[in-house]
């Protein structure tokens, strides 16, 4: 009889799971919360500059991102990436056309331009970029950077 | 026999942790921290031989000159200033608080909200960019020149409407744009033209 009784004190309890659900809906509506959804995909790597006068990205309106930096693809010579694709300062009046065409049906929002540029970048190539937005009648740009941290 | 039946069976709830963790992994993969922040800036409309063409018209007292070179210098009047010196030049140069003469000139107009006001409506802040300086200098000047702005409208406010720029009203806000009009101008220089000058 003792012998049986000892087998049975050794078995494990069953690990109750109930509260796991609760914990991890906990954690996911954090992330719901404190994210927000990537408008096109990153395929450029930069550093942003960094500002103090910053101004939060109004969502209502249209939105053009444009990013220039280093591709994550080291073979694509192209290095300004329109929305999701990567394109050349010649073609970019084009597409820009094309963009606005595809964006303004059904909505008469005014388009921001979001301008995510790498720190080191020459001017030269900010400068066609602008020329190219101005040509395409994109006037309102929003040069995304970093808070700076005042000491 | 009939009490039993009515005993609800208890909902396996195992595999809900499951259907939270792909969401959960689901979420963590679709979403990005950037800050979404950044400094909001309408282009002119205008092309580049079209402001060369303006800046000829601009009397000396309404310009303001910024350099930047390609080494990534700032320069006022060939002299390296840093960006606080931008900031503070450039307030005083928009204010003209005390009415110089080398300073803007001011010109009386009828601001709604707040009546006559002077304005130095003719003050031009230009940017002569180098080619070949970087993204960040441009930017870091900017961001001086929108503090100089933001701090000359936020103490207009302070003055007239004792209350920060921020907790205006749009028509309120709109007004002491007008006050303080954003006047910015720049311009790309290539390096050859910049050495060109001996000739």
């Amino acid at each position: 009889m003792s012998r049986f009784r000892k087998s049975e004190a050794r078995e494990v309890p069953v690990l109750n799971t109930a509260a796991l659900p609760d914990l991890i809906f906990t954690i996911l509506f954090f992330f719901m919360i404190v994210t927000n959804m990537r408008p096109v995909p990153v395929m450029t790597q930069f550093d942003l500059p960094q500002a103090t006068e910053l101004q939060k990205l109004e969502e209502k309106s249209s939105v053009i991102y444009i990013m220039v930096g280093n591709p994550h693809d080291p073979a694509n010579e192209n290095k300004i990436q329109l929305n999701s694709e990567f394109v050349s300062i010649k073609e970019m009046s084009f597409l820009l056309e094309k963009e606005i065409q595809k964006n303004s049906e059904g909505n008469a929002d005014p388009f921001v331009v979001v301008l995510k540029a790498d720190k080191d970048t020459p001017m030269r190539i900010i400068n066609e970029i602008k020329e190219n937005l101005r040509n395409a009648g994109l006037l309102t740009v929003h040069y995304s950077a970093e808070r700076k941290n005042i000491n | 026999m009939a009490r039993k039946r009515r005993k609800i069976p208890q909902v396996n709830s195992s595999s809900s942790a499951d259907i939270a963790f792909l969401l959960l992994i689901f979420f963590l993969i679709t979403s990005s921290l950037d800050p979404k922040t950044g400094i909001y800036r309408k282009l002119n409309a205008s092309t580049a031989e079209e402001v060369l063409k303006e800046r000829m018209d601009i009397e000396d007292r309404n310009l303001l000159t910024f350099t930047i070179d390609s080494v990534g210098d700032i320069l006022y009047k060939d002299e390296p200033i840093t960006l606080f010196e931008v900031r503070d030049l450039s307030k005083t140069f928009i204010e003209n608080a005390d009415n110089l003469e080398f300073l803007p000139e001011k010109e009386v107009i009828q601001v709604p909200e707040i009546g006559e006001y002077p304005v130095t409506s003719r003050h031009v802040i230009s940017l002569k960019i180098n080619e070949n300086s970087k993204y960040e200098t441009y930017l870091s000047v900017l961001n001086e020149l929108t503090a100089a702005y933001n701090q000359l409208r936020n103490d207009a406010s302070n003055n007239i409407f004792q209350t920060s720029f921020y907790n205006l009203s749009p028509e309120k806000q709109e007004a002491i744009r007008t006050i303080y009009p954003l006047r910015i101008s720049e311009l790309i220089v290539e390096p050859e033209e910049k050495e060109g000058g001996e000739l």
